[in-house]
Formats: structure tokens, C-alpha cells, sequence
């Protein structure tokens, strides 16, 4: 392979033809060398700049030099020592220096002459109370006693404060004191209730009271509006007049008492002149509407105060010994529902009581204690164990009858259960009660007595007398029942005359009362259950009460006391709350113990119809989901329910289709005591038929029953449904159409109300009569 | 003035005289011109840097005696 190449003409030639200039032939002017030129050339430049740099420096050099020692040209330090070294120098120059001490020195002591001299002056002036005045004391006149020394101080203030106030003379103890008694205040304030009930305070402070003023804490010493100044004109005059000395030597002197009181009463002073052309406002003015008026406090009711009273001391058992009638607890006793009747009751009753103890003068307790006696005598008199009848007890057994008899009349038997129960249960209470004067008082009523307790006695004898006779009669019944019970079948008809519990034995023997069931014995048993679970729920409440009252009064007692601090009292209080509230929880719970609820749920739907539980849902589940059953559903349950009542309503004598009443109508139509039902094997209605038909046709035919003439013939009878076929033709056409005998005879009997004979219409339908003879 | 030295591997060598201040498409046309091809059809390579037509050989710095690829369109 070689290598092509081009001589320089060539290429030249080239290059011409391509019009590129030609080719730089020669030496190498390359950058290199031109670039060698260059920093020849900078070099050569930089090194002259350079030593023309330096000639200059050195221009300035020696120029500088030449006028720095332009300025040190003259005597220096040393060349003036040196000139002056000779002869008597030392001489010269100590001279020099003490005249310079002696100047100095005399300087000085003229300075401290003057100084002196200025003490001198200042010590001359006089010190007197004049240089005092116009300065403030921070206390009040009346807080420095006569004859007392105290020594006033400036009081410590800031810059500030003391701009605005100017210097003020406080002594240190009085203020100790009066942050002291502050500070007492405060604390006083703070042990204080909050609310005590009275405004003491408006009256003892003269201003109202802030909004939780109890916490508001007066900090510090307010001085200033209780200071005076010193030196003053007008305090001076003032106080000229009541004390001939100056305030300045209030060092020495102070206020008397008397001087204090006056003051105190310029203070309270009231101003008698008033204007006489003032004119009558329409409106309250400001200060007038501030006026408020204490409400008079409620005076307690008195009479409700002594009731209480009395009533406490009824139950403490601090009762006179008097002949009182025994005490029997109306909540005891209180089995009835309607409480402001009974609260109503109960009030007249303790006011009559009361009236009679009121009037109970010593002569008629001695009278009474002398019947008591006289009647005890009788009582041991009268022979024991017989039977005593007398115009009393005759009346009260016409009393207890007649009472019964009341009782007969009422109506139900639900609230004649309760009321019985009720009863039962006022009698046991009653019993209890007035058991011991029962006797006594039967035979007492003989005696003459118009003593005003014999009302109250009279009623409660009654309630007990009914109750007994009550208990009597029951028990009468209930002896009356057994023995019906054994024996034969026709009983006696019990009595009415003879009480209560033979009118009720008579009664459920005609079946006109009914004894309830087991159930509603049971629910009465638990009502009554109830009814005595309430009462000694209020009488136990009614203790608590009284317990209430009683410690409310010993805590009044001792708040009395002075000695028993505040704080105290309210521990103590506390502590009588909790108590009495732990106290109150476990009646309370002890009480539940017994408590059984008579609960019973009873569902009704819109017709009145009680509901079974699964009915009870059906229909409070529709209520929620806003939906009931559908029509059919809805309708056959309408038909069980309408089928269910027409079965109750059913009458027991007779059949459904009243077959009974139809078979009675029938022996009164035919007069006779008897109804042939059916006759061999032919129904009975047959004949009857036959009969109606003859009455129809006029002609009579016999049937011979089993005659034997004829051969025993089979005959059907059959009822038509002629409303089904025709309607036109003759309806409850009733046709027998005998099978024909064979040789004989051929008997169709037929029965037709309208004689047109049926036409295109079946055999049967058609009534024809064959009669040989 | 420089020689630069094209070679196309294929059996054609050629040492082109030239200006550094040439551009290169002035040197394809000297080359064209020795080697009888068509300008347009030549490539001139280093590696893979294509030199382009209008720049000089002084930009390129090519310098006297150097080899260049020559490659045809």
C-alpha cells in the first residue's frame, strides 16, 4: 500500500484550482514563538515599572526623612538637661519643687476651709418644728396617745411613690400593728361563713358587700387617707380649737378621749338645712333607689310550733298523768288510700283531743280518777264468767248487725276481698290497742259518764266493736261452711238476722256472691300484705322524723354554747349528717327486705278483649313496626274470636240449631205431651206430611203400614232441593214415589203446593196419584 | 503549513498538505482531489468524533502529522 502524496506546487496547483489560498511555506511562525515574544516583551516592561517603582520610593523615602527631621530640629531632653547641668541646678530645680508643694498644699486647706466653713453655716440654723412642716405622718391623729413619745421615720417608698406623694413620716410600730390588725381582719374574715343570713356587715363596715368579698384580702397598709400633715394651717386651726398646742409637738402631746369623740361625732355629723325650694320628683333619685328595706322576718306559726311540741312530747313519753285516753298512732291505723282524707282526719281528730285535754282541770282529773275507781268496784261487783245482757249490749249487737248489714251491700268482689283484708288487718292493729279497755268499757257504758274523753273513746270503742264483730261473724261463716260441707244435701238456709258471715254463707249458697279463687284469695292476701308493709314503712318513717327533730334541737343546744367553735360545728354536723344518712340507708334497705310488689300485667286490645302474652306481643310488636297482619290472617282471627264468643253465648238447654225450642214449639202446636219421632223405618215427619198433603188435596189416603194387602214396599223419601231445579215449580216439594208392586198397586204420594204439572222435568218432580180404589 | 496523514484501512492512504487555518471541508476537497472521489462522499473520523465541514483544523487541533480516519458515505 503506498501512500498517496502531493509535492507542494501540486498542492498548491490544487488549492488555486479549488480557490483556497496557498499553502504557508517558510519558517515556523508559530504561536509559540509569538507567544515567546510576548512575555519577552511583558517581562522587559514589568522590570522597567519596577525600577521606576523603586527610584520613586526612594524620592519619598529621603523626602520624608528630611521633614521628619525638619520637626525634631531644635533641643531635645537631654541637650536642654545638659545645658542646664551646670552650677547651682540642683538648687534651681529644688526650689522649683517645693514652690510647687507649697501650692499645692495651700490649695488644699483653703478647700477644707471651706468646707468647714460650709458645716459651720449649716450647724448655725436653728433645727426646729417649722423644718417640719409640710411633711405627712401616715397615721391617724388618734392612733398616738398623749404623752406617748414615738419616733417617726421616713417611710420606705419607691422613687416613683414618692414623686406622686411626696415624703411621708411613718412610725414602724404603729404600721406593725396596723398590718397586724389587718391581718387579723382577713384572717377573721376568711373563718367567717360565708353567708350568715344577717347583713352585719353593711351595718358594721357602712358599705354593701362585693361579690365574694370574703376573699377579698386588703394587702398592706393604706396609708395617706388617714395621715395628716404636719405644720399644716388647716389642720392646725382645726385642731386649735380643741387643743391649744401645735401638731409639731405631737411628741409630746395626743388626743384625749374627748377630743376623739368629738371628732367622731363631726364625722357621723348630719346636716339639718335642706333646701325648702326642692321640688317633688316623679322619679327615685339615685340615692333613694338604693334604699332597700329589710323584710320583717316571718313570725313561725305558733300553732303548728305547739303541735309539734306537743306531738314530741306525746312521743317522749313525758305525758301528764293524766287520765287521757290511750294514744293510738293514726299512721297506725291509716290503711286507706285517699292520705288527705286521712290527713284531714287525723288533724280534726288531734284537735278534738286536744281540745278535751286542754279543758281537764285538776277537779275533773280527781273526778275522773273517782269513777275510775267507783267503776273498778263495780267491776269486782259484778259476778265473773256469766252472761251479762243488758240494754247496752243489745244495743251493740244491733250496732254490729247493722253494720254487717251494710257490708252486705256492697257490690264487687274484688274490693270486697280488699276491704275484708283491710279490715282484718285494722281489726288485728285495733285490737291490740284497744283490747284492754274493751271489757271495761262494754260495762262502763251502763254508767252515767260526760266526760269530754268519752267521745274519742266512744269512736274507737266503735272501730273496735265492729272489727270484733266482725271476727265473730267470720268465724260463724266459716263453722257454717263446714258443717254444709258434711252435712246432708238439703241444708238450712243460714240466717241473715243472725250476722255477717251467715248472710255471706246464704249468699254463696244461693250463688248470688261468689267466693273469689285461689288466685284472687292469693292477690287479696298480698294486698293486704302490702297494705301493712306501707303502714309500718310510715310509722317507721314517722320515728325518724321524731329523731330528726329531737337532734336538730340537741344541735341547737349545743350550738349555744360558746365554747364550741364554728369549725366544730360544722365537723360536727357532718358527722351528724352522715350518720343519720347511713342510718336512713339501712331503714331503708331493711324495709325492702319485705317489700313484695303486687304486679300484674294485664293486656287489652282495641275491642276490649284481654290479651294472652303471645297475643300481647303480636300486638305491641305491630305497634313498633308500624305494620299489622294481612287481611286473611287479620280475618280468620276475627272468625276464632267471633266463633269463640258465639260458643259462650251458646245457651246450654238447647242444641245449636235450637232443636229443642222446635220440638217444644211442635208439642204445643199438637197439644200433645209426647213427639213421634219416627215410626218403624219411616220418619215420623212422614205422616205429618201425608196429613198436610190430604188437607191439600181433599182426598184421603191411608197407608196401611206393613197392611197385608201390600207387599211390603220399599219407599224412599226424598227432599228436593227445589230452589236448585226450578225455581218456578213448587218448593219444599216433598215427593214419595213407592216403587210399584209388580201386580197390584203402584202408590206414588207426592206432595204439591201448586197443582200445574211439571213439565220436561224428571220423574220425581212429576206428582201423579194412582189410587185403585 | 501541516501534512496530515487520511486512512481509510481499505487500501487508500494519503498525505494532504495543508493550512491549520483549512477547514475541514477544504480538506476533503484536497483529499477528493488526490484521491478521486467524490468531496461529498468522504467522512473524516478520529475515533468516533465526525469532523464537520465548516470548522477549521486549527479548532480541531490537528496538528502536522497527524492521523485521521477516512471513511466514505
Amino acid at each position: 500500500m503506498s501512500e498517496i502524496s502531493a509535492s507542494i506546487a501540486e498542492t498548491n496547483a490544487l488549492r488555486e484550482k479549488l480557490g483556497l489560498k496557498p499553502l504557508k511555506v517558510g519558517p515556523e511562525t508559530s504561536g509559540a514563538q509569538v507567544a515567546e515574544d510576548n512575555l519577552k516583551r511583558q517581562r522587559d516592561e514589568e522590570a522597567k515599572k519596577a525600577r521606576e517603582e523603586a527610584i520613586k520610593t526612594k524620592i519619598a523615602k529621603s523626602r520624608n526623612k528630611r521633614e521628619l527631621n525638619k520637626v525634631l530640629a531644635g533641643k531635645g531632653l537631654g541637650e536642654a538637661s545638659d545645658e542646664d547641668d551646670d552650677g547651682d541646678d540642683v538648687y534651681k530645680w529644688t526650689m522649683k519643687s517645693r514652690n510647687k508643694e507649697k501650692e499645692r498644699q495651700a490649695a488644699a486647706a483653703a478647700k477644707r476651709e471651706k468646707e468647714l466653713q460650709e458645716l459651720d453655716d449649716a450647724s448655725l440654723v436653728e433645727y426646729d418644728e417649722s423644718q417640719l412642716s409640710g411633711l405627712r405622718v401616715g397615721h391617724d391623729m388618734s392612733d398616738f396617745a398623749e404623752g406617748e413619745e414615738r419616733i417617726l421615720t421616713l417611710k420606705d417608698s419607691t422613687i416613683l411613690e414618692n414623686e406622686e406623694e411626696g415624703d411621708e413620716l411613718i412610725n414602724i410600730q404603729l404600721a406593725e400593728k396596723q398590718r397586724l390588725d389587718k391581718n387579723l381582719e382577713n384572717k377573721k374574715k376568711k373563718n367567717r361563713p360565708v353567708y350568715s343570713g344577717y347583713d352585719d356587715d353593711e351595718f358594721d363596715s357602712g358599705k354593701k358587700k362585693n361579690l365574694l368579698s370574703q376573699y377579698d384580702e386588703e394587702l398592706g397598709i393604706e396609708s395617706g387617707h388617714d395621715g395628716f400633715v404636719l405644720g399644716s394651717a388647716k389642720r392646725t386651726q382645726r385642731l386649735a380649737d380643741g387643743q391649744n398646742g401645735s401638731v409639731a409637738q405631737q411628741g409630746g402631746g395626743g388626743l384625749s378621749a374627748k377630743e376623739i369623740m368629738e371628732q367622731k361625732l363631726k364625722k357621723s355629723a348630719i346636716d339639718l338645712t335642706y333646701n325648702k325650694t326642692q321640688q317633688a320628683q316623679d322619679y327615685y333619685t339615685k340615692d333613694e333607689a338604693e334604699i332597700t328595706f329589710k323584710k320583717p322576718k316571718k313570725k313561725k306559726k305558733s300553732r303548728s310550733r305547739k303541735a309539734e311540741n306537743w306531738d314530741e312530747e306525746n312521743q317522749d313519753g313525758e305525758e301528764m298523768e293524766v287520765d287521757r285516753p290511750e294514744q293510738v298512732d293514726i299512721s297506725e291505723l291509716n290503711f286507706v288510700d285517699d292520705e288527705d282524707l286521712q290527713a284531714s282526719l287525723a288533724t280534726a281528730r288531734r284537735a278534738a283531743t286536744k281540745k278535751s285535754i286542754k279543758k281537764l282541770t285538776p277537779e275533773q282529773i280527781a273526778k275522773n280518777l273517782a269513777e275510775s275507781q267507783a267503776m273498778q268496784m263495780e267491776e269486782d261487783d259484778a259476778p265473773k264468767g256469766g252472761l251479762v245482757i243488758s240494754d247496752v249490749s243489745e244495743f251493740v249487737a244491733n250496732l254490729s248487725s247493722s253494720a254487717a248489714e251494710v257490708h252486705t251491700g256492697r257490690p264487687t268482689l274484688a274490693t270486697r276481698a280488699r276491704e275484708v283484708s283491710a279490715e282484718a288487718a285494722e281489726s288485728a292493729t285495733a285490737a291490740t290497742t284497744a283490747g284492754e279497755s274493751m271489757k271495761e268499757d262494754t260495762e262502763m257504758e251502763g254508767a252515767k259518764e260526760d266526760d269530754e274523753a268519752e267521745d274519742y273513746r266512744a269512736r274507737t270503742r266503735a272501730e273496735s266493736e265492729e272489727a270484733e264483730a266482725q271476727d265473730v261473724a267470720m268465724k260463724e261463716a266459716a263453722t257454717e261452711e263446714h258443717s254444709a260441707t258434711t252435712e246432708s244435701v238439703l241444708v238450712d238456709e243460714p240466717l241473715v238476722s243472725r250476722g255477717l258471715g251467715s248472710t255471706l254463707a246464704l249468699l254463696k249458697q244461693q250463688g248470688v256472691y261468689e267466693m273469689g279463687t285461689p288466685e284472687q284469695a292469693e292477690r287479696a292476701k298480698i294486698q293486704s300484705e302490702r297494705a301493712r308493709w306501707l303502714a309500718e314503712a310510715r310509722l317507721r318513717e314517722a320515728k325518724l322524723q321524731r329523731e330528726m327533730v329531737r337532734d336538730k334541737a340537741r344541735d341547737k343546744e349545743k350550738s349555744r354554747d360558746k365554747n364550741y367553735s364554728i369549725r366544730d360545728r360544722e365537723k360536727d354536723r357532718e358527722y351528724e349528717n352522715q350518720r343519720r344518712e347511713q342510718r336512713l340507708l339501712d331503714e331503708r334497705e331493711a324495709q325492702m327486705k319485705n317489700y313484695k310488689p303486687d304486679v300484674k300485667l294485664e293486656y287489652i286490645d282495641d275491642a276490649g278483649n284481654r290479651l294472652n302474652t303471645k297475643e300481647a306481643f303480636r300486638q305491641m310488636s305491630h305497634a313498633f313496626h308500624g305494620k299489622t297482619s294481612g287481611k286473611m290472617k287479620t280475618e280468620k282471627r276475627q272468625k276464632k274470636l267471633d266463633d269463640e264468643k258465639r260458643l259462650m253465648s251458646m245457651s246450654s238447654t238447647d242444641t245449636p240449631l235450637n232443636m229443642v225450642s222446635a220440638f217444644q214449639e211442635r208439642q204445643k202446636a199438637a197439644g200433645s205431651a209426647h213427639i213421634v219421632l219416627a215410626v218403624g223405618n219411616r220418619k215420623y215427619v212422614d205422616i205429618e206430611v201425608f196429613a198436610y198433603e190430604d188437607k191439600l188435596e181433599g182426598t184421603t189416603s191411608t197407608l196401611g203400614s206393613g197392611s197385608g194387602s201390600r207387599t211390603p214396599s220399599t219407599s224412599s223419601a226424598k227432599v228436593a232441593p227445589s230452589s236448585f231445579a226450578a225455581p218456578n215449580q213448587a218448593q219444599a216439594t216433598m215427593s214419595i214415589s213407592g216403587v210399584h208392586a209388580p201386580n197390584r198397586e203402584k202408590v206414588t204420594v207426592g206432595l204439591k203446593r201448586k197443582a200445574e204439572p211439571a213439565q220436561g222435568t224428571s220423574t220425581e218432580e212429576s206428582v201423579t196419584k194412582k189410587s185403585r180404589n | 503549513m501541516i501534512e496530515v496523514v487520511c486512512n481509510d484501512r481499505l487500501g487508500k492512504k494519503v498525505r494532504v498538505k495543508c493550512n491549520g487555518d483549512d477547514t475541514v471541508g477544504d480538506l476533503k476537497k484536497l483529499i477528493a482531489a488526490q484521491t478521486g472521489t467524490n468531496w461529498e462522499k468522504i467522512v473524516l473520523k478520529k475515533w468516533y468524533n465526525i469532523y464537520k465541514d465548516h470548522i477549521t483544523l486549527d479548532d480541531y487541533e490537528i496538528h502536522d502529522g497527524m492521523n485521521i480516519e477516512l471513511y466514505y458515505n
